[in-house]
């Protein structure tokens, strides 16, 4: 088994939520945040950058979107596996978007932190496969 | 918990992956007809007339429907008895799993029971509204979720008062307001003092309350109103109201709306509606 950490960009336009979400990640020992972003043009050129394992990103973002960014995101870096955390993830027009355009979850906001943390295992199990 | 669609229950749920539930889409997508293309089956209109509204909805953003009425190629009547046809002959998603063999039909309906039941504390109430919010699609939708929502994200108990008119902006320092637009738009407004702001801001973030900043505070309650707008919203489309969702802003106009107090446990707040 290897220790390597699964590595997260977290983006999303709230400062609230970066801190929120930041916390309840660090509170998994395997899995390592590398980069936070504010928007869906920043993500882009993060992921490009950070080639993260995982991202965890918002929907409604200024300038770029998290819909756009996740298109932009899987054309450039396919590998790249995203979840949308979103308060409007529970709209079935964006979520069912979000899974067209290769998401691999749509979390609705507030989020629960159960279906994070197991979220977070499931992708730290994965890449250990 | 919280609000959901089904196809995100079940992934939740463990029921089916990402994968099986983007294959029923593309299914869904292949079977579906749009409402112009079920008024060319029909004979109600030619295909050189859809093609007339749909590029018509490049440059306007509204429904088909709605264009046609207004070009006169269909009456409101023929629209509602097409938006009725598609509503009964839609391929759903639990269908669309069954029918790739990515879900067990006895497993689907038992499945489907389960999730009504995790969504019924989202149903909606009769609420009395003040004349200028009645016929308002979002403003009953947003005052019902509002207490469970602050009480889950904020701890904050709270009961809420009946809406007055006002014209000058409320006396609280920290004010912030989102702004649903669609086929029903209503400015979300939450206004209140600092104690009420910083539980808000704090238990959403989950960091201390002494170490947030005033831009932190307008942050924090801003992410709440996207909670309960984004919230109303995913009930508003399953009764068939499309809307978009503005990011927070500060700079709110007061004239024309509603102020609704709020009886809260930590602090002074109300809540602001606004029909666009």
């Amino acid at each position: 088994m290897s220790d390597k950490k699964l590595t997260v960009l977290i983006v999303d336009d709230s400062r609230t939520v970066l801190a929120q979400i930041e916390k309840a990640v660090a509170a998994n020992g395997a899995v390592e945040v590398v980069g936070t972003a504010r928007n869906g043009a920043e993500a882009v050129k993060q992921v490009s950058q950070l080639r993260p394992d995982l991202v965890l990103m918002d929907i409604v973002m200024p300038d770029v979107d998290g819909l756009a960014a996740l298109r932009l995101i899987q054309s450039r870096n396919p590998e790249t596996r995203v979840a949308m955390l979103s308060s409007v993830g529970a709209m079935a027009s964006k979520a069912e978007e979000a899974f067209r355009l290769g998401a691999i979850q749509v979390l609705s906001k507030p989020i629960d932190e159960d279906i994070l943390e197991a979220l977070l295992a499931q992708e730290c199990e994965r890449a250990r496969s | 918990m919280g609000v959901k669609f089904f196809g995100q229950y079940l992934i939740e749920r463990g029921e089916v992956d990402a994968a099986q539930l983007r294959a029923a889409l593309m299914l869904m997508d292949a079977e579906n007809r749009s409402i112009g293309e079920l008024a060319v089956e029909g004979r109600l209109i030619s295909k050189a007339d859809a093609d007339k509204i749909n590029a018509e909805q490049r440059h306007r953003d509204m429904p088909f429907g709605e264009l046609a009425c207004e070009m006169g190629l269909l009456s409101v009547e023929q629209i509602d008895n097409l938006v009725q046809l598609q509503w009964r002959t839609r391929l759903r998603v639990g269908q669309a799993l069954v029918r790739l063999g990515h879900l067990a039909n006895e497993r689907l309906e038992e499945l489907l029971v389960d999730y009504e039941e995790d969504q019924a504390p989202h149903r909606i109430e009769n609420l009395a509204l003040p004349n200028g919010l009645e016929g308002n699609a979002i403003a009953p939708i947003v005052l019902d979720l509002f207490p469970n929502l602050l009480m889950r994200v904020g701890r904050i108990a709270t009961r809420v008062g009946s809406g007055e008119p006002v014209t000058e902006a409320p006396d609280f320092p920290i004010r912030v307001g989102v702004s649903v637009k669609g086929e029903s738009s209503l400015l979300i407004c939450l206004v209140g003092d600092e104690e009420f702001s910083r539980q808000l801001a704090a238990k959403a973030s989950g960091l201390e309350p002494d170490a947030l900043d005033t831009e932190m505070l307008v942050d924090g309650v801003g992410e709440f109103l996207n909670v309960l707008a984004g919230n109303a919203m995913a009930v508003a489309e399953r009764n068939g109201i499309a809307t978009e969702l503005d990011p927070p802003r500060s700079e709110i106009g007061f004239e024309m709306g509603y102020l609704f107090e709020l009886a809260v446990n930590v602090g002074q707040a109300a809540l602001f509606l606004k029909p666009l």
